[in-house]
């Protein structure tokens, strides 16, 4: 027993040892914060960064940040320490924030040959890059209950008890469903509509993973989550049941940017890491391991992605008012 | 012993809140019209969880005392797992077996009591164990029920312990994030998350500091009701079948395995889809190594903070703040320990802020009830004129190693499921369960499932190492 | 004789107030009274447990109340014994020797000797959790002696015997505080222990000494 101790014991310091070694960062290596379904081993994030490195005799370091908003909380409380080069991962809530936390370089990005569908091909993006976008609506199970078209449908009766949403505070997903409805109906009635829907949530959940989970447990029958959420259990699980609810009434977006920090190492290296994000085989992918739909246009076509529904979409609104909208959802909640 | 030992530990303890502090410019308190409909909340789904956790606990610590022996510290760490799974699997195990599943406060309470049912009996049954014997020998030869030892015996008798261990459990359940969110139906809010929002979306670190600092005043209140005694240390066996409830060993081995068919019903279809991700195998010796670097670490830390307080055994006093002192929430902690860049080592970070918040625990749970039993031998050694280190060695050392260890197992034990303070420090995946997050976060929750086992695997390696820990190196008292 | 003055201590309900306080530096010095009177109370003052600011104890010209509690060099047998329960008999006397720093050599001579005057050979291996009543007391007694203490006190050390131990416990007492010329204070309300045993009694009733 003793010797097994003493080995364990041994094992611990060297792994920790091993793990305590950092190279220090050379101007040959780029450092890109995102987020943790982009930069897990099965997300789009290592095999772009392979592809990246092969042109360009670089290494890079993916780091998982967290959420967007921890990202920028990362990068705020690591100030001029920050090792980040490049942020992936920011959606177009939070941008006014992140130019108020850090300064970010002007990007010169190519002229984008932008998808058809996607709905701000008029801003011209210096600071921010798009690079994946998707509209959000519910997801259903075919045969299971049938789909709401309208937010007035959502207060049916044969939904009691169907809905799972997640909290604005804590999750975007979350944010773009209530922000949606004090768009669509104004502060006041939306408080009204948030109470008139609540026997049909089953839950609120903190985050989109937990809530969305519980959906393809049959626990929830309605998800609001991406529209092209329907495509990863078509093409992964093989179950064509999973389907996007196809609204009539326009929906909310969510659109993801890339951006390189002022305070970069490998500035130039940043900037072809963004530029390359909008190649054509690297949007595919993008697509095809993100479950987003590409900003870039053609990438989509004969695919899954083309078959999914058409929706109309709002305005864009870049740093909405939360107080606004968590004023309304406090109706909801209280 | 030392007044400057227990207060240089203190100041260890508060380092999350000193760091924060230090960085944040001004002071601004929250709105209490806002804080106080979400803390009344918070405070009765926590009370009313604590109370059904103690009563079925309590219960489930007669039940171990059914079982003697390696079989009884077996079963003490089955009936611990369900306080181990992410809340996530919790939640579908619960939600498949209570059809329909009543969302609201009672839903909050009965999951957290499900949870927190293993915990308790595993903390009250080394109580029992240890104070306990001659009284219920004695009530036992004496022709009393079982009844009414526990009314007239145990209640009284260990007051105390079981006061501390609702302490415990109302904390956690206070601190309660996902479980009162997805369970407590549209109208839930626990004060965790008005600190995360505070955090996360309004930037507003002052006042979620503000509001972390009433958490742990709420549960500071709660600890002055703790009332000195003498808990003593029984060395002798015993014969506790007066005591010992057969229903009380069924109802956490029930809840356990309840609790484990969430990830084992994804099982088959997980493992569909984790055939269908090659590179999860390529990385998991890593995640498995990292999983048991942070479990034996955090461990290890424990133990060291254990062993300081009892090298340093400080004055009452200094006991009694530790045991009312409150970790600040996880998210700060997190946020705390990336504002020490100077500390590069991923690693170090998680281990240091996991036991940061969990030490506090530990303390309260078991580690004050044990240092005060032994403080009659201190005063007595003292008195005899050894020093600090004769006593350590001598007297403490013999008597506590062994308890510290399983304490340590315990924090091993949770260390290695935690994600909290992981995901906001790791820049990569670097645990089972981080993994499990990220492929939750994916849509891959079947996959998620398999990969419960291979945690609870770690988990448990720590766990027993730790307890081997133990043996090896606690003396062996004369026979 | 040795001499307490000012010892006052105050709890919520209960006062100590003994202007002054005589105890014998050779033999037996009895401290008795009913239950709750404090006896205990001054015990633990007197050694240093008790904070008892104010107080003056000029025992062969020093005073003592100054001192830390382990430099009093009072040896002392409570009540409960406090025998360190993981350890054997003579780990527990041993303890006291290394305490005191006492050489191993020198510490194993005076086991010898006091094994003999208190007849614990036969368990002095033994666990003290094993042990009866009568050898717990003897081995506190023998740990509490090893040490050359310039006083004994004796928490009511026979609450635990038979008659038959007592009396042999109270010979053994009597032939130690001879022997080794130390004085003691005897805690105790058994008028037989007054009688065998104490020079001088001491009356305390409500915190405060009625009659000597």
């Amino acid at each position: 027993m003793k010797k097994l101790i003493a080995i364990v014991l041994t094992l611990f310091a060297v792994a920790l040892f091993y793990y305590s070694q950092k190279t220090p960062q050379s101007s040959h290596e780029l450092v890109v914060y995102s987020y943790s379904s982009f930069a897990s081993p099965w997300g789009a994030g290592p095999e772009i960064v392979k592809d990246f490195e092969a042109e360009n005799n670089v290494k890079v370091s993916l780091v998982d940040a967290g959420d967007a908003r921890t990202i920028l909380q990362r990068i705020e409380l690591e100030k001029h320490k920050s090792k980040a080069d490049v942020v992936v991962g920011l959606d177009h809530l939070i941008l006014n924030e992140a130019l108020k936390i850090t300064n970010w370089k002007n990007i010169k990005a190519p002229g984008i040959n932008y998808s058809k569908d996607f709905p701000e091909k008029k801003i011209a993006f210096d600071k921010f890059v798009p690079f994946d976008w998707a509209p959000m609506t519910f997801i259903y199970r075919e045969g299971e209950i049938p789909p709401p078209r309208t937010l007035e449908e959502l207060g049916a009766i044969n939904y009691q008890k169907s809905l799972v949403i997640y909290d604005p505070r804590m999750s975007t997903p979350g944010f773009l469903f209530a922000d949606w409805i004090v768009r669509a109906l104004g502060a006041d009635k939306a408080k009204s509509y948030f109470s008139s829907i609540k026997d049909n949530i089953l839950t609120i959940t903190p985050s989109w993973s937990t809530g969305y989970g519980l959906f393809q447990k049959k626990q929830a029958r309605l998800a609001f989550s991406y529209v092209t959420s329907a495509v990863y259990h078509w093409v992964h699980d093989k179950d064509l049941k999973y389907r996007a609810a196809e609204f009539r009434d326009p929906v909310p977006y969510h659109i993801e940017f890339a951006g390189v920090l002022s305070d970069c190492h490998n500035c130039s290296g940043a900037e072809e890491f963004v530029k390359f994000l909008l190649r054509p085989e690297i949007q595919r992918k993008i697509m095809m391991m993100n479950f987003m739909y590409p900003v870039l246009d053609g990438i989509k076509a004969d695919t899954a992605f083309a078959k999914l529904p058409k929706l109309k979409v709002i305005e864009l609104m870049i740093g909405p008012d939360k107080e606004v909208v968590f004023n309304a959802w406090n109706s909801l909640i209280q | 012993m030392t007044q400057l030992g227990g207060l240089f530990f203190i100041t260890i303890l508060s380092l999350p809140y000193l760091i924060l502090i230090w960085h944040i410019p001004q002071a601004h308190l929250p709105s209490w019209s806002e804080a106080q409909p979400v803390l009344l909340k918070t405070l009765w789904q926590a009370f009313l969880s604590a109370t059904g956790s103690l009563f079925f606990g309590a219960w489930g610590a007669l039940g171990l005392l059914k079982i003697s022996g390696k079989r009884r510290e077996i079963f003490k760490f089955i009936f611990m797992l369900p306080n181990f799974l992410p809340s996530i699997f919790v939640v579908l195990s619960v939600l498949n077996f209570f059809q329909p599943f009543p969302y609201g406060v009672a839903g909050i309470v009965i999951v957290h009591v499900l949870i927190n049912v293993g915990l308790v009996a595993f903390i009250l049954s080394d109580s029992f164990e240890n104070q306990l014997g001659g009284v219920v020998e004695l009530a036992m030869i004496e022709g009393a029920s079982r009844f009414q030892i526990l009314l007239q015996g145990v209640l009284p008798m260990l007051k105390r312990d079981l006061f501390l261990c609702f302490i415990t459990v109302f904390s956690l359940c206070f601190s309660s994030f996902a479980i009162p969110l997805i369970l407590g139906g549209p109208s839930a809010s626990t004060f965790e998350i008005l600190i995360y929002q505070k955090i996360k979306i309004m930037a507003q670190w002052s006042e979620a500091l503000s509001l972390s600092a009433l958490q742990s005043l709420v549960l500071i209140g709660l600890t002055l009701f703790i009332r000195q005694n003498r808990p003593i240390i029984d060395y002798k066996w015993r014969d506790f079948s007066a005591l010992g409830s057969k229903t009380g060993f069924l109802i956490p081995l029930f809840i356990s395995a309840l609790l484990l068919t969430g990830p084992l019903l994804g099982l088959p279809a997980g493992v569909r889809q984790i055939q269908n991700l090659p590179v999860l195998w390529d990385m998991f010796s890593d995640q498995i190594l990292g999983s048991l670097v942070v479990g034996i670490g955090s461990g290890l830390l424990c133990l060291g903070m254990l062993i300081f307080l009892a090298l340093f055994y400080p004055s009452l006093r200094i006991r009694k703040i530790l045991v009312s002192y409150v970790a600040p929430s996880t998210a700060l902690v997190g946020f705390s320990l990336l504002l020490m860049p100077e500390i590069e080592n991923v690693f170090f970070k998680i281990i240091l802020g996991f036991g940061l918040i969990i030490f506090p625990l530990i303390y309260r749970l078991r580690w004050y009830s044990v240092l005060d039993a032994l403080a009659p031998q201190v005063e007595m050694g003292a008195l005899l004129g050894a020093g600090p280190f004769l006593i350590f060695s001598k007297i403490l050392y013999p008597q506590c190693f062994k308890i510290a260890c399983r304490l340590a197992g315990l924090c091993a034990f949770w260390a290695t499921g935690d994600f909290a303070i992981s995901s906001i420090v790791a820049d990569r995946d670097i645990s089972v369960a981080l993994v499990i997050q990220g492929l939750i976060g994916s849509y891959r929750i079947e996959s998620a499932s398999v990969l419960i086992w291979p945690m609870l695997l770690c988990g448990g390696l720590c766990y027993l190492f730790f307890i081997g820990l133990g043996y090896v190196g606690s003396q062996k008292s004369v026979s | 004789m040795s001499e307490v003055k000012n010892l006052y201590l105050k709890y919520d309900n209960f006062t100590i107030s003994i202007p002054k306080l005589e105890l014998l530096d050779q033999g037996v010095t009895a401290l008795c009274g009913p239950n709750g009177s404090g006896k205990t109370t001054v015990v633990r003052a007197l050694l240093g447990l008790e904070k008892a600011t104010g107080m003056e104890w000029v025992f062969k010209g020093e005073d003592l109340a100054r001192l830390k509690p382990a430099d009093r060099k009072i040896g002392v047998v409570f009540q409960g014994l406090e025998l360190f329960p993981h350890m054997s008999a003579r780990q527990n006397v041993m303890f006291a020797a290394s305490a005191r720093n006492i050489s191993k050599t020198e510490a194993e001579g005076k086991l010898k000797e006091l094994s003999n005057l208190l007849n614990v050979d036969h368990f002095l291996d033994q666990s003290v959790s094993v042990l009866s009543g009568g050898e717990k007391q003897r081995t506190a007694l023998m740990r509490a002696l090893i040490g050359s203490p310039r006083m004994l006190f004796l928490d009511e050390p026979f609450s635990a015997l038979d008659k038959h131990l007592r009396t042999e416990a109270r010979k053994l007492i009597k032939s130690i505080v001879a022997k080794h010329n130390i004085p003691a204070l005897l805690v105790t309300h058994d008028d037989d222990d007054l009688k065998e045993l104490a020079s001088k009694v001491i009356y305390l009733d409500n915190g405060r000494v009625q009659t000597t």
